[in-house]
């Protein structure tokens, strides 16, 4: 447990914070990079405590965002090499880990990187066929085929160009 | 599994994609049935539906009353479509009050396209004050719109885009003064607008003015924009921009357009900037000498103005990519350049070949030399005359003089011509070339849309005195050439994409390769000497 040291030298005492997993896995993060999350800023200006405790986000995800908020965090990186980061940062990730990330940082409200990795979801499924978006996602196709064909003459516009595909 | 995540963050993902995706997902799986098309975004392009104004129309329709309805949020809408008619005016009379007044809407986007038939229908849409009254806008897009005098009650704006738009200098002071947080202002052909005065926006990064045609000097508009914290600014068509004494000291990107600037002002400004990345001038004036003095850019564009300055300096060390359009310029000289650089050449002349081209050659020649120390990628623009064809002048006369040495290695060389070349004048064009440049690539770009007859005609006089008739040696400069060859390439913006030509490719005749819509490229390889 870190205690705070009353008589330290201001930057020394709020520098950082420990996070800790669901897993109990704990993290040292400086506090510049902790206040890029919203809900983590605002735990820390509610209390004291220098160790914060997340019971819905397991090690390894909380491990990918403490990585990007320490990214973000650092003044001597150009806006461009963070930018490259969360390209890099999203790509060749299963679909699985994106989930989790999702998740986490919408919990800790980490705008920018929720965008990053919703954007990245969507961008999977662009341009995918039906089949192939299920297959990928494990969606249990639970229509019947006529409730299906039912579904698409509704919104036929939204077919017009894909009929082809689903052979 | 991905079924499993909250309908919120479901949302947010489904925002992503385009209303037809979003409508597609309902087929996944049952639990997907609603999803799409309940999503807190509607994005509506004519353009999406072919052009099929009535499909648009009624889906359009039934979709907002399907949110209505329902009771559901639109947080982004987006609307593009064409004519400003009745119809369309009634629709979103109808439907822009409802969704505007709740308090979700962040996002508004609504454009017209105009058709060919537009000269019937009024050139703008009156936007409905309803707009100017959703408090939680954050982002305000807008095409071809009137905005008349409205109060303004969103003061959480950060995103205004107007194209298009009858705004008057009254409304954009209001807009500005009510939105302290504003990050980003576009303004493109907007008519109305005389005096644009943007101060006291400490979150103004980004602005980007276009003027419209303008008929006489009285439409000018003129700017006068204090805001320290800009990283982007981008002017085009304003004689008017009041710089003195202002400073943009976290300038990224500057890009100035028809813009009046006196030598000393523009010293000034470019010393206050930085961290300047990006510098383009086009068509800038007021000056006759051009100096170029910065550490930080990176980019340099220089657009059609060179060629009116008696001189041109530039001296920025850490450039690495130069570009140049227009026509020769008359001097132009690099201090301090870095060690690796690329310049990008694109010569518009209207010489013809086969006359004056001695003098075409010496300019060429001297520009090749000042850049000669990057990697020099050379786009020739060539307009020639119709006149009548000239005697044929043989082939190695040494109607040029000697060769200008050292020659210069061009990695590129593009030509594009237009008009009629007469066999004659390609010889006399390659010879001259040849003496001032060892290009390492060569290929032809068609001019126009059109098959036209020099691309073809070019190409064949290339193959011919490159490829097949090379080893008889008729033109002195064939005696360098080490090794030719051919390949295809398809080209997808600046950049080329080789294809490598089969070998019985060669033996058809060269239109037939450059019929199935491919190009030509001649890599060459010169003997060192």
């Amino acid at each position: 447990m870190v205690t705070t040291d009353e008589k330290g030298p201001l930057t020394a005492k709020k520098k950082s914070v420990i996070i800790r997993s669901c897993d109990g896995d704990e993290f040292l993060v400086s506090e510049s990079a902790a206040v890029l999350s919203t809900s983590l800023k605002k735990i820390l200006e509610e209390k004291e405590d220098r160790l914060i405790h997340l019971s819905d986000i397991d090690n390894k995800t909380l491990a990918m965002v403490i990585a990007y908020l320490s990214t973000h965090a650092d003044d001597g990186l150009s806006d461009d090499l963070k930018r490259s980061f969360d390209q890099e940062f999203v790509s060749g990730k299963e679909f699985d880990v994106l989930k989790y990330l999702v998740l986490a940082t919408d919990t800790l409200q980490v705008t920018c990187l929720c965008y990053t990795v919703a954007k990245k979801m969507a961008d999977i499924m662009k341009n995918k066929l039906v089949e192939w978006v299920r297959r990928e996602f494990d969606i249990q196709n639970d229509y019947t085929p006529e409730a299906e064909a039912e579904i698409r003459r509704l919104d036929a516009w939204a077919w017009d160009d894909r009929q082809l595909e689903d052979d | 599994m991905i079924s499993q995540l909250p309908q919120p963050i479901l949302h947010r993902i489904l925002s992503l994609l385009s209303q037809k995706e979003a409508v597609q997902t309902c087929v996944l799986s049952k639990s997907w049935r609603y999803l799409g098309p309940t999503r807190p975004r509607i994005e509506f392009r004519l353009n999406h539906f072919g052009g099929n104004k009535e499909t648009f129309m009624s889906v359009l329709n039934k979709t907002l009353q399907g949110y209505l309805d329902h009771k559901l949020c639109i947080q982004e809408f987006l609307v593009e479509m064409s004519n400003i008619d009745s119809e369309s005016v009634s629709l979103l009379g109808k439907w822009i009050p409802i969704f505007t007044r709740n308090k979700d809407i962040k996002t508004f986007d609504l454009g017209f396209i105009l058709n060919e038939l537009a000269y019937l229908y009024p050139r703008y849409f009156d936007l409905p004050s309803v707009v100017f009254e959703a408090e939680p806008l954050r982002e305000l897009y807008l095409k071809r719109c009137k905005l008349s005098r409205n109060p303004v009650l969103f003061k959480h704006l950060q995103t205004l885009s107007l194209a298009k738009v009858h705004i008057t200098d009254e409304t954009f002071d209001k807009i500005m003064s009510s939105c302290p947080l504003i990050e980003h202002v576009v303004l493109h052909s907007c008519e109305g607008l005389r005096t644009i005065k943007v101060n006291n926006h400490h979150n103004l990064n980004y602005f980007d003015f276009c003027a419209c045609a303008v008929q006489s000097d009285d439409d000018y508009c003129s700017i006068e924009i204090d805001a320290p914290s800009l990283e982007t600014l981008k002017i085009v068509g304003c004689p008017n921009w009041y710089h003195d004494h202002k400073y943009f000291p976290r300038l990224k990107s500057l890009y100035l357009g028809d813009v009046r600037l006196s030598s000393l002002s523009f010293d000034i400004l470019l010393s206050s900037c930085n961290y300047l990345k990006y510098l383009t001038l086009q068509n800038c004036y007021g000056f006759k000498e051009l100096h170029i003095l910065s550490g930080s850019v990176k980019h340099l564009s220089i657009i059609g103005m060179c060629q009116y300055m008696t001189k041109s300096t530039i001296d920025a060390p850490n450039m690495v990519e130069f570009e140049y359009e227009g026509g020769f310029p008359r001097s132009i000289s690099f201090a301090r350049t870095s060690g690796e650089w690329k310049s990008n050449i694109k010569l518009m002349s209207f010489v013809d070949f086969d006359h004056n081209v001695s003098s075409w050659f010496r300019k060429l020649n001297k520009l090749l030399k000042a850049i000669s120390r990057s990697e020099i990628s050379l786009f020739l623009f060539q307009h020639n005359n119709d006149r009548q064809e000239q005697p044929p002048v043989q082939p190695d006369t040494n109607i040029y003089g000697g060769l200008y040495k050292p020659i210069v290695v061009v990695e590129q060389l593009r030509l594009s011509i237009s008009g009629r070349l007469s066999c004659s004048g390609s010889a006399n064009f390659m010879n001259g070339l040849f003496r001032i440049c060892r290009p390492r690539n060569i290929s032809v770009r068609k001019c126009g849309t059109y098959w036209d007859k020099s691309y073809l005609r070019l190409n064949e006089f290339l193959c011919k005195v490159l490829v097949t008739e090379r080893e008889k040696h008729c033109f002195f400069w064939q005696q360098y050439l080490e090794e030719v060859s051919m390949e295809a390439f398809v080209e997808y913006g600046e950049k080329l994409y080789g294809v490598n030509l089969p070998s019985e490719c060669l033996s058809l005749p060269l239109p037939n390769i450059l019929f199935f819509r491919q190009n030509i490229r001649f890599r060459l390889k010169w003997i060192e000497n």
